[in-house]
């Protein structure tokens, strides 16, 4: 049984290994087809006619994708091979959120989306760029399978020595019966499938680690058609010599 | 009429290389080119005002590229912006503790970032 273990063990690593090699190699060629394309689109070369310009648009956006896919990969292989980098400075988690909001602002603009964030001053100690990260992919998620003028809510509140962070969409909801695969690797819900959105299945299952590495948990309760709530729990800050937390 | 400021391109993948000396020189820049780290060390005795630098590289990674320089008087004073894809924290650490002043991921940043960044590093070297 032993011998069973360190050699899945053994395979794992390796496996993690050349994912993380593999990632490296491939971001090369992609970095120099994003250079090129927006010089294209920038007309840096000569002004592009209508459908040249829609065209290298696509090229891109698929290449945009492919990145986001390869440095996704790149952090499950780290979460896989047990070499999560993880900081530990004093975070802001109110700063994090309005980072966070400030990439979502178009998409959220463009889908009329109605948002309302309800938090206090609350500080944890942790990895920012893990945090943001978490924050991102839940909000994200949240606004992409959102309706056009659906809502989107955040919560931070004390929760004894925890904080309780919540964010809640009037999106299209994960059926029940899928429910506990949510985060598992490479999942995605029969119901988004059909949806016409970027999405690799690994959002999620990084939040989970990411979450889990802070000392958190995470779970989801959903409706479908009428939406989900993501809720995670966060460890609040000690203050030494105190018994109270801020 | 003042100097055109100079810029070291250090990169050994040929489309990254002439698509940043297209756009060093759209910003009326002068360009000094080196395709690995050996042929980078003969070229920085110009006395570039920055360098963009890739870390994997023939003959000579950008790490010991910039170890060297940054043991010279002469050339230790120029800011160095490390254009990489390798990623890992630990990479980034190595390379500031060598002294890189910036750390820019190729493919999660566009080139008009890359000049912008060159930029405003010309202008604090002013």
């Amino acid at each position: 049984m032993a011998k069973t273990d360190k050699k899945k063990n053994e395979l794992e690593k390796i496996k993690s290994e050349f994912i993380s090699v593999a990632s490296h190699k491939m971001r090369s060629p992609l970095s120099a087809i994003k250079w090129y394309a927006e010089s294209l689109l920038a007309g840096d070369v000569g002004k592009l006619t209508e459908d040249q310009g829609c065209f290298v648009k696509q090229i891109f956006l698929s290449n945009r994708r492919l990145i986001n896919l390869i440095d996704d990969l790149l952090r499950v292989a780290r979460v896989e091979g047990g070499k999560i980098e993880m900081k530990h400075e004093l975070v802001n988690l109110d700063h994090v959120v309005r980072e966070t909001l400030r990439k979502t602002k178009g998409e959220m603009e463009r889908k009329k989306i109605k948002f309302s964030y309800d938090g206090e001053r609350a500080e944890t100690n942790g990895d920012p760029d893990k945090l943001k990260q978490v924050f991102f992919n839940l909000i994200d998620n949240a606004v992409k399978y959102n309706s056009v003028g659906g809502k989107v809510r955040i919560e931070i509140k004390k929760d004894g020595r925890n904080y309780l962070c919540a964010i809640s969409d009037s999106g299209i909801g994960i059926p029940k019966t899928q429910q506990k695969d949510i985060f598992t690797k490479f999942f995605r819900a029969y119901n988004i499938v059909t949806m016409n959105t970027e999405g690799n299945g690994l959002s999620l299952y990084l939040v989970k680690a990411y979450i889990e590495n802070h000392g958190g948990k995470i779970w989801v309760n959903s409706v479908p058609g009428k939406g989900s709530a993501f809720s995670f729990t966060l460890p609040a800050r000690q203050i030494p010599g105190k018994t109270k937390n801020i | 009429m003042p100097e055109k400021k100079k810029i070291l391109i250090v990169e050994d993948d040929q489309f990254l290389h002439k698509i940043l000396v297209m756009k060093v020189k759209a910003e009326g820049l002068q360009v000094i080119s080196a395709y690995d780290g050996e042929s980078a060390l003969k070229k920085v005795k110009e006395i570039p005002d920055l360098i963009l630098l890739d870390l994997i590289l023939p003959q000579m990674s950008g790490f010991e590229f910039l170890g060297e320089i940054k043991m010279d008087s002469q050339l230790k004073n120029i800011p160095v912006i490390v254009l990489s894809n390798l990623g890992q924290d630990e990479d980034i650490e190595r390379a500031k503790s060598l002294g890189a002043q910036d750390y820019l991921i190729k493919a999660n940043f566009s080139i008009d970032d890359v000049i912008k960044k060159a930029k405003e590093w010309l202008v604090r070297k002013k």
